[in-house]
């Protein structure tokens, strides 16, 4: 059946659950004020109109538009419903036809919904902009975090830039004011960005990144959590010693130089915000920023050891290198270069960020930026390591394993 | 094929391998054998791939291991390894995990489920295959890895202590046959450390001999007779080539007047 007019749709009203708990919630609130009022000596004291009892109605109205936003997203976007998918998949459904089950755009309904929570806040002096800045706020990061779910990643590289823009001074909104003209713009190309991304997201459907039920003979007849259906979700799957780790089927895959670039320029750019956002108050203590950095670095390094030297050893240990006269073994020690470029990336970068005088954001920003392209483009990749390493692999009874999960023979 | 060049390796300071070379061509069974603690796990580790050799490096059918990322995932395709203790995920039961087995080395799922139930028939786990592996008693752990092995359909087939770990007398017979008749009528080449000389006389084409951290002999059962002038069974001719004070030992042992 065609529908009467574009935006319009009979299911996407809240389910009266829902609408039942914010009324019995609302109340109850309302009430514990009324009475409270009431049982104030004097009579004279207007509880409801005291600075914090508005900004406690505010938070919670805030809370109910960021539910039903959630809910807009989790109950309609094919991505949170897994047998939803599996049965769009099935069915005739093709992107340029509205989704079965409800739309994920908005409708009328939602400014139904949310123009009605900021009428109530209105009523009781509450301001209007509260519950309507939380659903936008709350639908439009749902909705990124589910473009990068269903790997629209163009899209999320320009929403990546476009957020942290939001702290910027002059475009993030001071105080109890309403949000300037910045700051509406860059929430306006957020949602273009965001519906552009969905429409290409629901092109690319069925996503085979993700796991729908029955998906091959094997599950269909028996109960396989196997390696086969783990791996096409891009899951870690124990499945013994030393068949996980002489697999065949190398999980960890390498990151591209593009990636890595791209993380890189977000991550400087979200420092470049951030720093700017701290400026403007008087009180920050910009000196410290070197020391966070390299103390970050610090942890990068170690996690990345880490993640490289879980279940494995150095061929022979360090009596066996001076023993051998090899100090230095390259096969395995490659693994040391990386995290220890990152340290000294971090010493020298604080130097260059301390002399940068009126340029501190954006030294700031191309330190982080160069910091994590080498963190992550640094060899080897996490896959190379796992097939080409000089280590000894070592099993689970030393190497950290899950001892509940697998058991030796 | 397994070719073997020069692998030497040692954990600490003290040397575990010295230069050892070898071949095993393609369809063979070869056992290793060698006295406790000489370093047998540690070539078949190797060779398996869980250990990197200070020296010397492993070829499988031709290709170097470890030596890239593509040659590496082919070697992986085509070789399993049976460790001497592997560890097996105890929540999933016998058939679930041998399934995820197979499907890891891509074997066709009909085939897959036919050849998993033939392997629980034949090693007696029909009753166990559909409880979890934590239920099973070790000898029925020991043939569950095992089956994982086999079920792989690999051409080449790296098994330490196969043997060992609680396997009843049939478990031993079939698998001496399974693995005979993979390298007979399959072509499938068997690297195999083995402490148990009835088995090994009975079922390997050629022995390894690892003594002192060498390569002691590889040859067949005869040629190994033939080298040490020992006519006798394998433990006397393994005996002439490890310990040749070995039978000298058990004279002196029991004709030595006991001290008082």
């Amino acid at each position: 059946m065609k529908r009467p007019f574009p935006f319009h749709s009979n299911v996407v009203w809240p389910p009266p659950i829902l609408v039942g708990a914010f009324v019995v919630i609302y109340a109850a609130v309302y009430v514990s004020f009324w009475l409270l009022e009431l049982s104030v000596v004097g009579k004279n004291v207007d509880v409801s109109n005291m600075p914090e009892v508005i900004t406690f109605r505010a938070m919670v109205l805030a809370f109910v538009a960021g539910v039903y936003a959630l809910y807009r997203l989790l109950r309609f976007h094919p991505a949170c419903n897994w047998n939803y998918a599996a049965w769009l998949k099935l069915s005739p459904w093709t992107a340029d036809r509205p989704l079965p089950a409800g739309p994920v755009h908005l409708v009328w309904q939602d400014a139904a919904v949310v123009g009605m929570l900021a009428a109530i806040g209105a009523w009781n002096h509450v301001n209007a902009l509260w519950p309507v800045a939380a659903f936008i706020f709350v639908y439009l990061g749902g909705f990124t975090l589910l473009l990068a779910f269903t790997r629209r990643w163009g899209a999320c590289f320009i929403l990546g830039l476009l957020w942290p823009s939001l702290m910027l001074p002059g475009v993030a909104p001071i105080a109890r004011q309403a949000p300037g003209l910045p700051a509406i713009a860059i929430v306006i190309a957020i949602a273009c960005v965001i519906w552009f991304g969905h429409r290409q997201s629901l092109k690319a459907f069925p996503w085979e990144f993700i796991k729908v039920p029955q998906r091959s003979l094997l599950d269909a007849q028996i109960r396989i959590p196997g390696p086969g259906t783990a791996s096409a979700a891009g899951t870690q799957y124990n499945i013994g010693w030393p068949y996980l780790v002489l697999s065949p089927k190398v999980r960890p895959p390498a990151v591209s130089h593009r990636t890595t670039l791209a993380l890189g320029a977000l991550a400087g750019w979200w420092s470049f915000c951030l720093i700017k956002a701290a400026s403007t108050d008087p009180d920050a203590d910009m000196s410290v920023v070197p020391g966070v950095i390299l103390f970050f670095a610090i942890i990068a390094a170690l996690t990345r050891l880490v993640a490289y030297g879980a279940r494995t050893a150095p061929p022979f240990n360090i009596w066996g290198r001076i023993a051998t006269g090899r100090i230095v073994v390259p096969g395995f020690d490659r693994i040391f270069v990386t995290p220890i470029a990152v340290v000294i990336g971090a010493i020298i970068g604080g130097a260059i960020i301390k002399h940068s005088g009126a340029w501190y954001a954006v030294a700031d920003s191309i330190v982080i930026a160069v910091l994590w392209c080498i963190l992550f483009g640094g060899g080897p990749t996490l896959r190379n390591w796992a097939l080409t390493g000089q280590f000894r692999l070592r099993p689970p009874a030393i190497g950290g394993a899950n001892k509940q999960s697998v058991r030796q023979v | 094929m397994i070719n073997v060049v020069d692998l030497s390796h040692n954990y600490g300071v003290r040397p575990v391998l010295s230069h050892i070379n070898f071949t095993v061509p393609k369809g063979q069974l070869v056992a290793v054998m060698g006295p406790n603690g000489v370093g047998k796990s540690t070539l078949l580790g190797a060779v398996a791939g869980t250990v990197s050799p200070a020296r010397g490096y492993v070829e499988i059918n031709g290709l170097r291991r470890r030596a890239s990322e593509d040659t590496e995932i082919q070697i992986r395709k085509q070789t399993v390894f049976l460790p001497d203790h592997p560890w097996l995920p105890d929540f999933m039961t016998a058939r679930e995990w041998l399934l995820a087995v197979g499907q890891l080395y891509d074997i066709e799922s009909d085939h897959l489920m036919d050849h998993v139930n033939r392997l629980l028939d034949l090693f007696q786990l029909t009753d166990k295959g559909d409880s979890p592996i934590r239920t099973c008693s070790n000898g029925q752990k020991k043939k569950v890895a095992i089956c994982g092995a086999l079920v792989t359909e690999v051409p080449v087939m790296v098994l330490d202590e196969p043997f060992t770990g609680g396997l009843d007398p049939s478990a031993i017979l079939v698998l001496s046959r399974v693995l005979r008749h993979l390298a007979d009528q399959s072509g499938v080449t068997i690297l195999m450390a083995s402490q148990v000389p009835e088995t090994v006389e009975q079922m390997a084409h050629q022995i390894i001999v690892i003594s002192d951290t060498r390569l002691a002999a590889y040859d067949t059962l005869d040629g190994l007779r033939a080298k040490t002038g020992c006519k006798g069974s394998l433990p006397e001719v393994f005996a002439e080539l490890v310990h040749p004070q070995t039978l000298e030992h058990i004279e002196n042992y029991f004709n030595r007047p006991a001290a008082r």
